[in-house]
């Protein structure tokens, strides 16, 4: 697939000089310049590959990959500690560039370009939710409360101008709405409600995901133009010429609209609707567009539906949407047990309904276009989305473990 | 645990609250610090406990407590600074905010030697019970908002004063271990929010107060030393006696009717049973505690009717009375279990947030020594459930049945 490319792109790009290379000229009023800073600070202070920096953060276990400032600790907590040690200046920068605006540099993109930060961005919420938790243990609530709205202020503000940074914040979000539902019975009343607020702004409007699979076509028809993808392609190009370099920019085109359109026409439906069954995109017969073509153009058309897993689309877009809204119900429900939690402390008990703890609005499961369901079993309750007929329920229980979720793990 | 006998036997110890705190507030001083420490030194804890009570024993504090427990109370029948608009939580916020200094002087009186005069009976006890659940609604204000250390803090102090004033006397040790269970109940709700440090002083407060194994044998003592006194008023009719029932009133009908040589004799008779009781019980309590059972053979039996014709008869009534009910002595045990039931879920508290996950076994995060249950005279019994939960409990005695850290209504195998 397309985005498994440019996520190998992605992870083997690294380098502080690539990083610089995001802003060359820093103006100190985009948050996003901080965040670079943090990136940077970030490489120069893990030892070793990125694997194992990363592998610290995420499985004190592993032994393979466990870096040297990690060595005198001795349980996971005295790990979050040194976590919040080691990488206090990173921490600091992701604070100052949650502090400001932030917006995508004014920067040309395209299939070539890299986005080394990206593989930094996604260990800040790690970093700050090991902060988070070592505050916390030893009852600094309001410090721990700080770093875990750090997190997702963060999630919220990284841009997303193509689909594969989309995937990233995705990837971030997942992993601090998990420790935040983890946490719902130890956060204070306060906290249910902040970050209960922080979750709904970041379930945000799928019109940033359409235009980021706009831009992506964009990237992909404008490296074309600039023969960069013929590049990449074991030197097909020195056997086009103009006329069949044309032929082939055709083809990629149609294809890419073709596979795209049914996707992007459904996320502007109503959400009750992204569970229809998408209709299934008319392959562009590769005789259509180059019938008349050379056998160098046929050649390298193949080729790019292998390389770049244009086949593959129609399966991707397919699964989409119903993957994207049953992200956004897990959002929405996490704001609702927040909501609950923090109704259950003003009042010492669970609400006898859903509409005593939050507004008329948010009980709306967008799905179904009826409430959420909850149902009260004295100090227990379940709530869960009905979901799309046929394809079951959604909720909380088992979070992140849904059959649409490894299908798009994009990470490590 | 949970049977209904057990309900039963803690709602007649709530009756007989009540009825003592009717008596304080009809026929005595509102204040009860004036009435034990007229010339107060500053240097006794006890004097703050009193001062506490004071603030809890003021109108202000019994209307708000009137109010709060009137199924539908009126606008009208709400205390200065209260609606019935506010919420739970508003209600625990403005209680505390206008009767919270309670709880400054018994975080001050722990702080301090304590010395109770023996000879006052005790008045103070349904106090406290008002300032533990005046405490209880502080924790909770502090957990709301994420203030671990005050609100666990709280708590602990509570449990400090029920440890503290239950040498005082039956009634008070009665109280004592209501409150205790109350607290560590109310604690274990909230192990969530507990710190390591909070951990550690969970575990440290309660190793402490088991430690004072002698509260039981002070109570005993004091309450038959004041009794006793009261008795020889009585049979001299010095003294209006006290009659809560027909079987009371027989008692002291009989007292204030005995002859000289009678009376001698009672005497005497009471002299020597009550040494003798607290002789064999402090022989127990001072024995391994899971032969602490052996308590329950020195309990009067409640169904027993005594005769009341000889001297000796009349004796032993009046020290059955002064003596422990096999009820309290049972609530005794189950407080103490309870303490280390939650001294032990700190322990498992702290490896929790050590480690990001529970211990499987017991032995992983408490010692060998805190393991072993003195009341069933095996380990507790723990056990980690599927959703990271877990059961901790006492397997028990025959007498109080399986123990854990919710209130008389759950059962051990629920949460």
């Amino acid at each position: 697939m397309i985005y498994a490319l440019a996520v190998v792109l992605l992870f083997s790009q690294q380098g502080e000089s690539n990083l610089r290379k995001v802003i060359p000229n820093p103006t100190r009023t985009n948050g996003y310049e901080e965040y670079i800073d943090a990136a940077i600070s970030s490489e120069a202070l893990h030892s070793g590959e990125y694997r194992g920096y990363y592998s610290s953060l995420t499985n004190s276990n592993n032994a393979v990959h466990r870096p040297e400032w990690l060595g005198e600790a001795t349980t996971a907590l005295d790990e979050d500690g040194l976590v919040q040690k080691h990488f206090a200046k990173v921490l600091e920068q992701v604070r100052e560039g949650n502090r400001k605006p932030v917006w995508y540099p004014n920067r040309e993109v395209d299939i070539a370009t890299l986005f080394p930060e990206l593989t930094y961005f996604r260990t800040y919420p790690l970093l700050f939710m090991r902060s988070a938790n070592w505050e916390r243990a030893h009852g600094r609530v309001g410090a721990s409360a700080t770093d875990l709205s750090e997190a997702l202020t963060f999630c919220i503000k990284q841009p997303v101008v193509l689909r594969m940074q989309w995937l990233v914040r995705r990837a971030s979000m997942r992993i601090v709405t998990n420790q935040v539902l983890k946490l719902i019975p130890r956060l204070t009343q306060n906290e249910c409600s902040q970050f209960a607020s922080l979750i709904k702004l970041a379930i945000g409007s799928p019109e940033v995901i359409v235009k980021s699979f706009l831009n992506d076509q964009q990237s992909i028809l404008d490296s074309a133009l600039k023969g960069k993808l013929l590049d990449e392609d074991k030197g097909t190009k020195e056997k086009l010429t103009d006329f069949e370099s044309q032929q082939v920019l055709k083809y990629l085109t149609a294809e890419l609209y073709e596979a795209d359109r049914p996707l992007l026409e459904i996320l502007n439906q109503p959400e009750s609707q992204w569970g229809l069954e998408i209709r299934q995109h008319s392959k562009v017969l590769l005789s259509e567009v180059v019938s008349n073509a050379s056998a160098a153009v046929k050649q390298f058309c193949e080729a790019m539906d292998t390389n770049l897993g244009l086949q593959d689309s129609s399966s991707y877009t397919q699964d989409f949407p119903v993957m994207y809204a049953h992200d956004r119900t897990q959002m929405r429900l996490l704001a609702l047990h927040l909501n609950i939690a923090a109704y259950r402390w003003e009042f010492d008990r669970l609400p006898n309904n859903l509409t005593d703890a939050v507004d008329n609005q948010s009980v709306i499961d967008p799905i179904t276009e009826r409430q959420f369901v909850y149902r009260r079993f004295g100090d227990k309750y379940e709530l869960y989305s009905e979901g799309f007929r046929g394809k079951g329920r959604i909720d909380l229980d088992h979070p992140w473990k849904s059959k649409y979720v490894d299908k798009f793990e994009i990470l490590p | 645990m949970g049977s209904i006998s057990n309900v039963e036997s803690l709602v007649k110890e709530y009756l007989a609250m009540i009825l003592v705190a009717a008596v304080c507030l009809l026929g005595q001083s509102r204040s009860n610090f004036n009435l034990a420490f007229p010339l107060p030194t500053g240097t006794n804890g006890y004097e703050d406990y009193l001062k506490a009570a004071d603030i809890v024993n003021s109108k202000e504090f019994i209307a708000y407590s009137k109010w709060q427990s009137s199924l539908k109370p009126s606008e009208a029948q709400a205390p200065e600074g209260f609606t019935n608009s506010m919420t739970p939580l508003e209600q625990k916020r403005a209680v505390v905010q206008r009767f919270g200094k309670a709880l400054q002087f018994i975080a001050l009186g722990n702080t301090k030697p304590l010395s109770r005069p023996g000879s006052v009976r005790e008045l103070e006890a349904p106090a406290f019970q008002s300032i533990t659940a005046l405490a209880l609604d502080a924790s909770y204000v502090a957990y709301s908002k994420g203030d671990w250390d005050n609100a666990t803090s709280q708590i602990l102090d509570v449990l400090s004063l029920a440890s503290n004033t239950a040498p005082g006397g039956t009634t008070l040790f009665q109280v004592g271990n209501l409150n205790s269970m109350l607290a560590t109940n109310y604690l274990w709700g909230h192990k969530l929010h507990w710190s390591i440090k909070d951990c550690e002083d969970i575990r440290s407060r309660t190793n402490q107060i088991l430690k004072r194994q002698s509260a039981v044998v002070n109570a005993v003592s004091n309450t038959y030393q004041r009794d006793i006194a009261e008795i020889q008023c009585v049979m001299e009719g010095t003294v209006r006696p006290v009659e809560t029932d027909a079987f009371s009133k027989e008692v002291n009908t009989k007292l204030t009717g005995l002859s000289r040589a009678d009376k001698a004799e009672l005497n005497v008779l009471l002299k020597q049973l009550p040494a003798l009781n607290l002789s064999r019980l402090t022989q127990i309590v001072n024995d391994s505690e899971d032969t602490w059972s052996k308590v329950f053979e020195l309990t009067p039996d409640a169904t027993r009717q005594a005769s009341l014709r000889s001297m000796d008869e009349l004796a032993r009534v009046i020290c059955q009375r002064s003596f422990l009910s096999t009820a309290s002595f049972t609530e005794y045990l189950r407080s103490r279990c309870q303490l280390r039931l939650i001294g032990l879920a700190a322990a498992i508290e702290s490896y929790r947030w050590k480690n990001g996950r529970l211990p499987g076994l017991l032995k992983v995060a408490a010692n060998a020594e805190d393991m072993l249950d003195p009341l069933s005279g095996k380990t507790f019994q723990y056990k980690v459930e599927k959703d990271q939960s877990y059961l901790l409990y006492s397997e028990g005695s025959k007498e109080t049945g399986p123990v854990d850290l919710l209130k008389p209504k759950s059962s051990v195998k629920t949460r």
